[in-house]
Formats: structure tokens, sequence, C-alpha cells
């Protein structure tokens, strides 16, 4: 081939990326017979379906001889557009992202039928292999070659793996949907389920504040395809993103929606376990706003829902990791209203519960960072049913657990809120076993440890209302351990700040009975500085705003020994 | 870069840095990742924008493998390949 023909050959393509990654394999075999290089072209097209391709996976691809494939493969990689891929074996490669992306869109768009084939021959080469890269590999290729079907697969997959998988494995996942909903390539139930994921994967990383228009988004364009699981899910997302944001009321609509949904999928097929856990997990959600709300008796019952049958389905297959780490969950939800209606002794053995089955699970893969970060907040769980019973050394011990595993994680992930939210929580809460047994310097280090995190978070994302909640929290602790020394401005400058938060929080959502409790909680705090000040008239006025907020919260529910 | 790739370098590689302040990385490339935001943005210089190379350099660079070459036709290359430089290399680069 002349240098003048080369030249055609790109004036031909017109500027089409699809068409000038093709014309590379002309450029770098010019002295090949017409036929080969058209061949060689046709692999570069089919090559590009995949992330990344080796002789096995061509051959598959093209159903070709093994001997052809390795020729093919040998020319493909001289290609400039082709680039090694070790971390996928040695003689892996793939084409370059531009190059691949535009040829992957001109085949969809221009031979529709072959597109599909070839992401059904790629997804039939993953299906064989369990690795999670082959299993996100796998998914991705059946969205593009079956859509409908691979939906309810990838329903099923991100169920399992929402319980059992590697954080990052899942957000590899979330990062390869991304990537084919980006492309616009799937639509309709796929489109659905992949941006399910993808939200999924940001809320487990406490991005949940700001996932409100694409819950909306979601959840609507699941109803616009009929699908009552995908809508059921959105619905759930919806309501922690509310949940989130301190809007209690509202997210507690979208949580009865949620469990009114998924009730009814579970009675229409009771044998299907994944809907089964479901509706464990509606009745979780629903149970956790109703506590917010102050609401415990209703929130008991939602969580005895929730245990009940996740003991079930955890019973039914034991091998289920993924059920055994909801069940732990149920049980750690239990002991939460528990031990808010002051009920130590059995909060602390459903806490029992949960950490024997976390602690085992973590045994089994101590690599598995989603199942540490629940080990951790089970000892942290513990930790606080022991302090409450004034078990300080035990109380202590497992506090130190629960900073341990939480400052392990942050550190290899700093960019993850929901760890760093963890390290924060147990630096405070190893603060307050330390001022408890009477050491206020370190209690103080550890607090102010806890509240430059919190600060941090909240300054990130100040619409997570939970953030900002945190902050309060860190600051009235350092303003209790500041009292404690006598140092009393310093502790009013910190009580101040708190109130200030909680102040504005309650004005946000009158309704979240946890925030009118941190209100009055805010108020008691300032109170009793201003009273060791000797402003008696001032430590009256907050008292008395305390007062009155707890009356009225005893006043809603009676049962509530908070 | 993308995908795989560049969650490994933003959510591992770069974070890293922040405690191996003796290690430098240069990320090259069309795409780099935007420290805006990151937690490694304290650390992290500011992107240099490199442009690409102009005809005559790519005449320099293919002049070495065909003797014949032109500028000219070098020019027509450059506008008709859109300036991408892994055509323009297979193009005027050494015969696979």
């Amino acid at each position: 081939m002349e240098f003048t023909e080369q030249l055609a050959l790109l004036q031909a393509a017109a500027g089409d990326p699809a068409k000038l990654a093709l014309a590379t394999a002309d450029l770098a075999f010019p002295a090949l017979p017409p036929g080969e290089r058209l061949a060689l072209r046709e692999a570069l097209a089919a090559a590009a379906i995949a992330h990344w391709f080796d002789a096995n996976i061509l051959a598959d691809l093209l159903e070709i001889t093994a001997e052809e494939s390795r020729v093919l493969h040998g020319r493909l990689c001289q290609l400039t557009v082709v680039e090694p891929f070790p971390a996928r074996g040695e003689t892996a490669v793939n084409v370059h992202e531009a190059a691949r992306l535009a040829l992957r869109k001109s085949l969809a768009a221009e031979r529709t039928d072959w597109f599909r084939t070839l992401s059904e021959r790629t997804a039939t080469h993953f299906a064989k292999e369990p690795t999670p890269a082959a299993r996100i590999e796998w998914i991705y290729h059946r969205l593009c070659s079956a859509p409908d079907e691979a939906a309810s697969e990838l329903e099923r997959l991100d169920r399992d793996w929402s319980g059992t998988a590697h954080p990052e494995d899942r957000e590899a996942l979330a990062v390869a949907l991304r990537e084919l909903v980006g492309t616009g390539l799937i639509h309709a139930r796929a489109l659905v389920w992949a941006s399910l994921c993808i939200a999924w994967v940001r809320e487990d990383r406490r991005e949940t504040a700001q996932l409100g228009d694409d819950a909306l988004s979601i959840r609507d364009l699941a109803r616009d395809v009929r699908d009552a699981r995908a809508e059921s899910d959105a619905e759930s997302l919806l309501g922690e993103v509310l949940q989130a944001q301190g809007k209690l009321g509202e997210a507690q609509v979208a949580f009865a929606e949620n469990l009114a949904i998924s009730r009814r999928l579970a009675e229409q097929d009771p044998s299907n376990a994944g809907w089964q856990r479901d509706l464990a997990v509606a009745h979780s959600r629903v149970g956790g706003v109703l506590q917010a709300q102050g609401k415990l008796g209703e929130a008991q019952a939602a969580f005895a829902e929730d245990l009940a049958i996740m003991r079930r389905l955890a019973e039914q297959d034991p091998s289920n990791a993924g059920w055994q780490r909801e069940l732990a969950g149920a049980h750690s939800w239990v002991g939460d209203v528990l031990q808010a209606q002051d009920k130590l002794g059995e909060a602390q053995a459903a806490f029992a519960e949960d950490l024997a089955i976390m602690r085992r699970l973590a045994e089994q893969d101590p690599s598995n960072a989603r199942w540490q970060r629940d080990l951790a907040v089970a000892h942290n769980r513990m930790g606080g049913v022991l302090q409450a019973q004034g078990k300080l050394d035990e109380a202590r011990a497992a506090f130190a657990e629960y900073l341990a595993i939480s400052r392990r994680l942050a550190e290899h992930d700093p960019s993850n809120a929901g760890w760093q939210r963890e390290l924060a929580v147990a630096h405070i809460c190893e603060g307050a076993v330390l001022e408890a047994q009477g050491e206020l310097g370190e209690a103080q280090a550890a607090f102010a440890e806890g509240l430059a995190i919190s600060r941090r978070l909240a300054e990130q994302d100040p619409s997570n209302a939970g953030w900002q909640r945190d902050l309060a929290v860190a600051h009235n602790c350092v303003g209790g351990v500041l009292q404690a020394q006598g140092k009393l401005d310093e502790a009013q400058a910190a009580f101040a700040e708190a109130l200030a938060i909680s102040r504005r929080l309650a004005e946000q959502d009158p309704r979240n009975a946890g925030w009118q409790r941190d209100l009055a909680a805010a108020h008691n705090c300032v109170g009793g500085v201003l009273q060791a000040q000797g402003k008696l008239d001032e430590a009256q006025a907050a008292f008395a705003e305390a007062l009155a907020i707890s009356r009225q919260l005893a006043e809603q529910d009676p049962s509530n020994a908070d | 870069m993308a995908g795989e790739a560049q969650q490994w370098v933003e959510k591992s590689l770069l974070q890293s840095l922040i405690r191996a302040t003796w290690l430098r990385v240069v990320v090259a490339g069309q795409q780099v990742p935007d420290a805006t935001g990151a937690v490694w943005a304290a650390v992290a210089c500011p992107v240099v924008q490199v442009e690409p190379p102009p005809p005559a350099d790519w005449y320099d660079y293919g002049k070495r493998h065909r003797a014949n070459l032109k500028l000219t036709d070098v020019e027509t290359a450059c506008d008709l390949a859109r300036g991408k430089a892994s055509l323009l290399a297979q193009l005027l680069g050494p015969a696979a």
C-alpha cells in the first residue's frame, strides 16, 4: 500500500474516530493482502467489545481456531491503539479507551446484530470464571446482548454482592456500569438496574445526601418500565437520601412505599429468597426512620420482623455469608432499640449475637473491608451498651477494637466518607470512656481527633444532616471535658457551637425526635456551664428550654426511657 | 486513563502520596485525575497542558522511516488524522 493510498484511507474516514481507529490496521500492515487486512480490521472491531483480550478471548469472540487467533492477536499487539494490560495476564492487551468506546458505539449503531452477537460471545467467555473481574465483564456484556434478562441478573448479582463482596469489587462494578450508562448503549430495565447499582455504591460511601436527583429519576424510570422491584429499590434509596438530609417524615413515606412493594412481591413468590431478604431490609429501614423519630415501640416491631425473616433465611442456607451478615445487622437494630428503651441486658445479648456473627465472617475473609467495617461497628455497639452499664474497662476494650479497625479502614481509603465517619465516632467513643474513667487529658485529645474529622466531613458535604449532627456531638464532647477540667470559658464556646448546629437541625425538621433530644441536651450543657460560672439567670433560661423540649418528647412517646 | 486504572490511581496510588512524601508520581495522558476536592489535592502540582507535536516534528520523525517523505504530505496526514498521535505514529513510524 502506497503512502498516497494510506492518506486516501484517512480521508475516507472523514474524522470518524471508529474508522480512524480501524485504519491503524491498514497503516500498520500495508504489505498484507487486502483480505488479511480486512480480517485484522474485523478482529480489531471485535477486540474493542471487551475491556481486555488475549488469544483465547479473541478465538471465542470470532469463533476461530487457536492458531488463527494467535496470529491475529500477535498482529493486533503491534497496533498503536492496542496496549498491554498486565493486570489481566501476561498476554492480555486492550484497545485504547477512546478507540474502544468509539468502535463499540459504531458497531452498536451500524451493525447492531453483530454487536449483540459479539457481546453475547464475550459474556459467555467470562461466564465460566468466578473472579469478580470476570463477573463484572460478564454482566457488562450481558447488558449489551440481552438487556432485559441481564437486568434481572444484575439485580441478583448486586443483591449477592451487597452482603458479601469486597467494597473495591462493588466499586469496580459501578465503574464499568457508569461507562455503559455514559455511552448510551443501554435503556429501559437495564438502565434502571445499572443506575441503581451505581447509586447504592455511592450510598455505601455515604455520599447519600447528594443522591436526591438520581433517586427520583431512577424511580420514575422504574415506573415507566413497570419494574416493581426496581421501583421499590429506588424508593428505598430515596428514603435513605431524605433521611440523610434530615427529612424524616418524607423518608418514612418513601420507606413505607418500599415496604408495601416488597411485601407484595414477597407474597407473590414466597420461595424467592432474594425478595424475602428485600422485605427484611425494607422492615429495617422503616424501623430506622421510626427510631430516629423517637417511636421506639413501632421501631422495635419493625426490627423484629426484619430479624424473623433474616433468621429464617440464614437457617435455610447457613453457608450464605450475605444472609449471615444481614442477620447480624438485624440483631444490631434490635439491640439499638432495646438500648434506647434502657433494656441494657437484652440489648447486650442482641449485640453479642451481632458481634459473634461478624467476628466469624471477618475471620473467614479478613481482606473484606465491608465485613471489617461491620465488625468495627459491632464492637462499637457492644462498647456503648457496656459503658451504659458502667462496665468501663470492658467498654474501653471494645472501643479500642472499634478504633483500631476504623483507623485501618480510613487509612486504606481516605476518600471513603463512611470510613472517615467511623473513625471520628471511634475517637469520640474512646474519649467518652476515658472521660468516664477520669483520664481527662487523654479524653480531650481523643475528642479533638473526632472533632477534626467531623468538621472536615461537614465542610465537604454541608447537605448531609448526619455529618452536621456528628459535628455537634463532637463539640459537645469537647465542651464536656473542658468543663470537667474547669476551663469554663472554652467549654462554653464549644457548647455554643453545638447548640447552634442542634438548633439549626431541629428547625429544619421539628418532627425529628433525635434532633429535638439533641437540642434539649445542648441547652442542658449550656445551662450547666453557665451555672458553674455563676450566671444563674442565664442558666435557668437554658434549663427551661431543655425542660420544655424534653417534656414534649416524653408526651410524644411515654415508652421511651431516654 | 479510565475505568479500573483510574480507580486505582485516584483511590490508592495518589492517596498514598499523603503519607509517602518522598514519592513523586507523574501521570500523563489525554485525561488526568482532577485534584479538585481530592484528599491529595494539597500535595498535587498544577496540570501541565502538553500540545500535540506540530507537522514539522512528525516530518522529522517520519523521514527516518521514509526517505522520500514530503512535509506537505505530513501536513495533510496530520489534518486527516485529526492530530491523533496513535494514528500518525502508525503511519509515519516503522512498518510492523
